[in-house]
């Protein structure tokens, strides 16, 4: 006889339906699956027989046959396993079938435990959205399914307990969670701005970059703190809103790397990956796309230290989300998009051996290798990092008589009230904040004061910028504007945004 | 080309003509100088006389005694290796080292080849460019500069490239020459120094005699030729380790157009030697004997400039040094010199105020550069506290919101203005300095 189970596929961070159709016939035995299921799935044959059988139902010498519709899109993953097991066990009438319109995910232990998925929040949103009711899915995947609201979520530890559900029809609903209220119980960071003693000027430049979501250059020797700097930046950025937290989640759920006890993210992401990483591996990508790094970055902060030592095609491929704040990744059958909206913050050494201009040691690297090391940053991305700042060696002596530094806290209410004005003055347009503005709406949103314009045309005439060099410090300026609270930008912040260009790395 | 084609480019010399076989012989020479070093050393100390008397030997004599001076392969590589290791000139990978060898080996065949040609015969090989374009100078001209006359072993031919590279030569000789030369990769202190010496050099009348290579070298010309631009002097003259037909460090491409337009470029290798690290202590002595003074701007205490100084000594030319920061690498050389009596430069002042008087006859500076005035500033108190903390040395950002009592964005944003009107500069590690000139 047929039977039926709804179940979900994730493409990308969208879920979409699955069907799972299983018919057992009486001939020659045999346990076929098809509807393009990739090697995981073949193997979920096994899986699902042996937890069948260890769950004490019996495995009938039949043929069985397991179809996934729509048979024309590539399944992969073991998160069938469940929904292949309920509907054999329907299908040879080991159980009843309840009420209709739950879904199932899940793999399958051989013991016929359930073990956790990836994407469940994706997998719920779905669910949700096709209009069905409920979802049965393992344990821990269910705090974070039932992040979505309207949709009972029925966790099951083991096989037994998900046909339980499904013969009921429900069953013991996971309790909702309020999205508003994790992001309101979140710990204090364990950063904070004040940790760091002395570095006022990188400081400023972070709050500035926090601001106006501006990305950002560092360029200092070894052990001068751009590291710590860059972890603390997440900490003065406004906090997650709901749908933040929700879209970042929805990330972290399908890269598998939501932490077990926590089903929401609620802090910014802070990546830090190596220089040896692959271009797949930063920007996205893989036979099944998966979310990259600026992914796992997106609403918050990519650091890359070493920045001229990454592969030139990583760096190139971080073009596109700096642009448009997403990764399309096409494949022969599909393409995926995933967000990134990220706020770069990369950190360099003055020179191949970190040492260009420092007092306490003399740089040791021929003339060649310093030209080619900076000759990595290409123009085009360097045209997209707003703010270049020196991170000089904090001396000894400084670092003892450092006095007191503001906490994240205060930096950061200055950062959301400086957000607030943007959002006011862009109403209406796409772009949020300032470091997003395209020179068309710099023109036009921005509002200099007479003598702003006669510095920023010096400026153009004696230290020859570019024209897209002056619409960066303009920018800029905006954002120092708006974090004074002023109506218009006037030279004092024009001579600020002035000082955020790096002389070494392109003389712009 | 035939040999005897590039000397008559030279024009005819005014007095004491020299004769055609003496000057195929001068180019000859000149071409087995560029093959192997210390050719004219040798022949000249062989002699015991100058480098007329050597002129004056049959060629088949010459070649020889050069002959005698043992086998060419040899030498030529333990030439090569032993200048390599002396200067500082050339990279020390050993890539380079292996193509230096292989160059090494082909100059000995083609010394060797030469040395059995003897003078006056066609030589084509070797020569690139284009035979309009040549010209050459002869030991014993007219335009041969009369002050490597003082050259105990002269090149025995200069060849020169520019837009009117006989003219530019005779200039030379009427106005007051200075060599600039420095570290490769200076400080950026060391290279406004330079830049700004150079400048005011140029606008006094000076020629500004100095290497080519990167760094200080090349800012010293660049400077002198914005300097003079549009004025009819001629501002710099380059003295370079390979053929004028050829452009090293590659980097500088820009500056050797601009020279060959605007200034001259001379050389005493064959056209189209590539750089070698022998070559460029040779190129020094060259740029010290043409010099009335020279300058040296940074280096450490094995650099070029110290052998350019050396010569310069040697010679008796003035030498200056600009003091930098004391502990650094780079002041080594300067203050080296300066502790064996080097004459004390900070600016141009300095060096008018020492060779001015003692020029030869009819060459002069036009006029003493006048001491800067600060500009004024418009009685802003922090402007004032921030450029007092600056004059006691470069500071970072954070020092000075210190010391002038402000924020950081204020001092960023007072900077920017002060760096804006050339009163201050940025300086490496994100600190800012005084600019000076």
């Amino acid at each position: 006889m047929l039977a039926r189970v709804a179940s979900e596929a994730l493409s990308g961070l969208q879920g979409y339906p699955v069907e799972i159709e299983a018919d057992v016939v009486a001939a020659a035995p045999a346990f076929t699956i098809v509807g393009l299921p990739d090697a995981a799935v073949q193997e979920s044959r096994e899986r699902v027989r042996a937890a069948i059988v260890n769950s004490a139902y019996e495995f009938p010498s039949r043929r069985i046959t397991v179809n996934l519709a729509p048979a024309d899109v590539r399944k992969e993953g073991p998160s069938f396993d469940l929904p292949i097991a309920l509907a054999f066990l329907l299908a040879t009438r080991q159980a009843q079938r309840g009420a209709d319109g739950i879904a199932a995910v899940g793999e399958l232990g051989l013991d016929g435990s359930l073990r956790p998925i990836v994407g469940a929040l994706a997998v719920a949103e779905s669910v949700r959205h096709r209009g069905l009711r409920g979802l049965v899915l393992p344990r821990a995947n269910a705090a974070e399914a039932a992040l979505v609201p309207g949709l009972e979520v029925y966790p099951a530890e083991t096989l037994r307990a998900a046909v339980a559900v499904i013969e009921a029809g429900g069953g013991e609903a996971a309790r909702p969670l309020l999205v508003e209220r994790l992001l309101q119980h979140q710990a204090d960071d364990d950063v904070d701005l004040a940790d760091m003693v002395g570095q006022g000027q990188a400081k400023r430049a972070i709050e500035v970059a926090a601001a106006g979501a501006h990305n950002v250059l560092m360029i200092g020797p070894p052990g001068s703190g751009k590291t710590m700097l860059a972890r603390r930046l997440p900490t003065i950025m406004p906090p997650l809103t709901v749908q933040e937290a929700i879209d970042v989640t929805r990330i972290y759920s399908v890269a598998g790397l939501l932490p077990a006890q926590q089903p929401l993210v609620v802090r910014r992401p802070f990546r830090a990956p190596h220089h040896t990483i692959s271009s797949a591996g930063l920007v996205g990508g893989g036979g099944t796309p998966r979310p990259g790094e600026v992914s796992l970055a997106h609403l918050g902060v990519l650091f890359l230290d070493e920045f001229p030592e990454f592969r030139l095609s990583a760096l190139e491929g971080l073009r596109q989300p700096l642009e448009d704040g997403e990764v399309t990744i096409s494949r022969a059958l599909s393409s995926v998009t995933f967000p990134a909206r990220i706020m770069l913050v990369a950190a360099m050494n003055p020179c191949p051996c970190g040492f260009l201009g420092d007092r306490e040691r003399e740089c040791a690297c021929p003339a060649h290798r310093l030209r080619q090391y900076v000759s990595k940053l290409s123009g085009p991305l360097l045209d997209r990092i707003d703010l270049r700042v020196e991170v000089p060696r904090v001396a000894p002596a400084e670092r003892r008589s450092g006095g007191q530094s503001e906490k994240s806290r205060v930096v950061g209410a200055r950062v959301a009230a400086a957000r607030m004005r943007q959002l006011v003055r862009l109403a209406g347009t796409t772009t949020y904040a300032n470091g997003h503005m395209t020179s068309r709406q710099l023109r036009r949103l921005c509002v200099l004061h007479g003598e702003a314009v006669a510095l920023l045309d010096r400026a153009y005439e004696r230290l020859r910028l570019s024209a897209r060099a002056c619409d960066r410090v303009v920018k800029v300026a905006q954002t120092i504007a708006d974090l004074e609270g002023a109506p218009r930008i006037e030279a004092a912040h024009v001579a600020e945004s002035l000082s955020y260009r790096a002389r070494g790395i392109d003389g712009r | 080309m035939d040999a005897e084609e590039g000397v008559e480019a030279a024009g005819a010399p005014r007095c004491s003509p020299v004769s055609p076989r003496r000057l195929a012989t001068c180019i000859w020479l000149a071409r087995l100088a560029s093959l192997r070093a210390g050719v004219v050393q040798y022949l000249v100390r062989q002699c015991d006389g100058t480098l007329g008397d050597v002129l004056d030997l049959e060629p088949g004599k010459i070649a020889a005694l050069l002959a005698r001076r043992g086998s060419a392969a040899a030498c030529a590589t333990r030439d090569g290796r032993t200048a390599a290791g002396e200067s500082s000139s050339a990279g020390s990978g050993t890539a380079e080292r292996r193509s230096e060898r292989q160059q090494a080996s082909g100059d000995a065949q083609e010394y060797v080849r030469l040395l059995r040609l003897g003078p006056l015969r066609p030589a084509s090989r070797g020569a690139t460019g284009t035979e309009a374009a040549r010209s050459a100078v002869c030991w014993g001209q007219a335009a041969y500069p009369p002050a490597l006359l003082q050259l105990h072993d002269p090149p025995p031919a200069l060849f020169l490239a520019g837009a009117a590279p006989l003219p530019a030569l005779a200039a030379v000789a009427r106005h007051p020459v200075v060599a600039i030369v420095g570290a490769r990769r200076p400080s950026p202190y060391g290279l406004e120094i330079a830049a700004g010496i150079a400048a005011d050099l140029a606008r006094l009348g000076a020629v500004i005699v100095s290497g080519m290579a990167l760094g200080i070298d090349a800012a010293a010309q660049a400077e002198a030729l914005a300097a003079t631009a549009g004025a009819d002097t001629l501002a710099t003259v380059g003295v370079l380790g390979c053929g004028v037909d050829v452009v090293y460090p590659q980097a500088n491409a820009r500056l050797f157009a601009a020279v060959r337009r605007q200034g001259l470029l001379l050389s005493e290798f064959w056209w189209g030697v590539p750089a070698r690290a022998w070559r460029f202590p040779a190129r020094n002595r060259v740029i010290a004997g043409m010099s009335d003074a020279v300058v040296i701007v940074e280096g450490s205490e094995r650099s070029g400039s110290l052998i350019t100084a050396r010569y310069s000594l040697d010679q008796g030319r003035d030498v200056f040094a600009v003091p930098g920061e004391a502990g650094r690498r780079l002041s080594a050389g300067p203050h080296r010199l300066l502790r064996e009596g080097a004459h004390l430069c900070e600016s141009a002042a300095d060096v008018v105020a020492v060779v001015g008087p003692q020029l030869r006859e009819g060459v002069a500076f036009q006029t003493a550069p006048g001491a800067r005035a600060a500009a004024p500033l418009g009685g802003a108190d922090r402007a004032l506290a921030v450029l007092a903390a600056l004059d006691d040395g470069e500071q970072t950002v954070d020092q000075l919101a210190r010391s002038s009592d402000s924020t950081v964005a204020q001092t960023l944003s007072l900077l920017s203005t002060l760096e804006l009107e050339g009163l201050v500069c940025a300086a490496a590690g994100g600190r800012f300095r005084r600019r000076r000139g």
